[in-house]
């Protein structure tokens, strides 16, 4: 197939498996519970925070700030939340230790 | 009506040949660009048809229906609802249509409007509708009333060419994208599936605009 402009190579670059990735099936005409699917999926793989920062440009030193920050952030939710399930692994008869 | 029988009782055409498939009036797959004086046949008009909702044809696969067909001759057998597209939902068939020889509508959600394309299986165009057209200019263009508005029109057109359903391509984020198809549901078009389509760059093959001043 002819391509001519960048908008119609849009159509082939994305994802080559078309009506079959990123595609949610409409039951009964309700699109707007497939959208819904449809929009958490998307957020769950993390393809809407990348559309949103691709709309300008990130400089490199602002990418990198963004990038530390999130490995940081990464490392603190993790770590915190070996300690919560470490703190709620033994049985006690009184759950809440400390108080009366 | 049923061009490809009469094909083959007229001999010309071996059975191998002639497509199994019952289509009465294949107005959309027909219509390429018609010049006065120079093109030969049925111009657009023509090929149209006479009425828009009074004749029930369809593009009908047989091999489709006599798989979906129950002993007893009924049509449509209920099968489970499957959200995602596994297995064989290509071969599928939906309002008389094999999911994958389904027409699609394509849906550019821009951040100064939302187009919509109606196009075929081979990816040929067979409609194109924006807001503009209707009425919308500058900003309006950009609200969700434009995209439902578009919408409607593009179903009302999916009508005029006896499509009965279609599945939806989505591309990018904006206010108009569900009201887009909303607009295509008023006009009393079923949609059969919801694609998104929105191109994801993760290396700036092409650098964005720069930023803007934040005072």
């Amino acid at each position: 197939m002819k391509l001519t402009s960048i908008s119609s190579m849009r159509y082939f670059l994305n994802h080559t498996a078309h009506f079959y990735s990123r595609t949610v099936m409409v039951k009964d005409d309700d699109v707007d519970e497939a959208m819904k699917i449809l929009n958490g999926i998307m957020a769950n793989e993390g393809l809407l925070k990348r559309w949103k920062l691709t709309r300008r440009y990130e400089k490199p030193t602002w990418e990198r700030h963004r990038v530390n920050y999130e490995r940081t952030h990464a490392i603190y939710n993790e770590d915190m939340g070996n300690r919560i399930q470490f703190i709620l692994r033994k049985r006690r008869t009184n759950p809440y230790p400390g108080t009366n | 009506m049923l061009s490809s029988l009469r094909l083959r009782l007229t001999g010309l055409v071996p059975p191998s040949l002639a497509s199994r498939s019952l289509s009465a009036s294949p107005a959309w797959a027909a219509r390429d660009r018609f010049i006065p004086g120079k093109t030969h046949g049925m111009s657009t008009t023509d090929l149209r048809g006479p009425t828009i909702d009074e004749s029930d044809h369809a593009s009908i696969n047989i091999d489709a229906l006599a798989r979906d067909m129950g002993e007893d001759g009924s049509v449509g057998i209920e099968r489970p609802f499957e959200r995602h597209p596994n297995g064989d939902m290509a071969e599928r068939v939906f309002y008389g249509v094999k999911f994958k020889d389904m027409p699609y509508v394509q849906v550019l959600c821009a951040p100064n409007s939302t187009r919509f394309w109606l196009r075929d299986i081979s990816h040929k165009k067979l409609l194109y509708v924006t807001p503009v057209r209707l009425g919308f200019l500058n900003a309006k263009r950009r609200s969700n009333v434009a995209a439902q508005a578009a919408g409607l029109s593009l179903g009302q057109q999916i009508r005029n060419l006896n499509i009965k359903a279609v599945r939806v391509k989505i591309d990018g984020f904006n206010n108009g994208r569900v009201a887009g198809l909303k607009g295509i549901l008023q006009a009393g078009i079923h949609i059969v599936s919801v694609t998104d389509n929105s191109y994801v760059d993760w290396g700036w093959r092409k650098r964005a605009k720069k930023p803007k001043r934040r005072n």
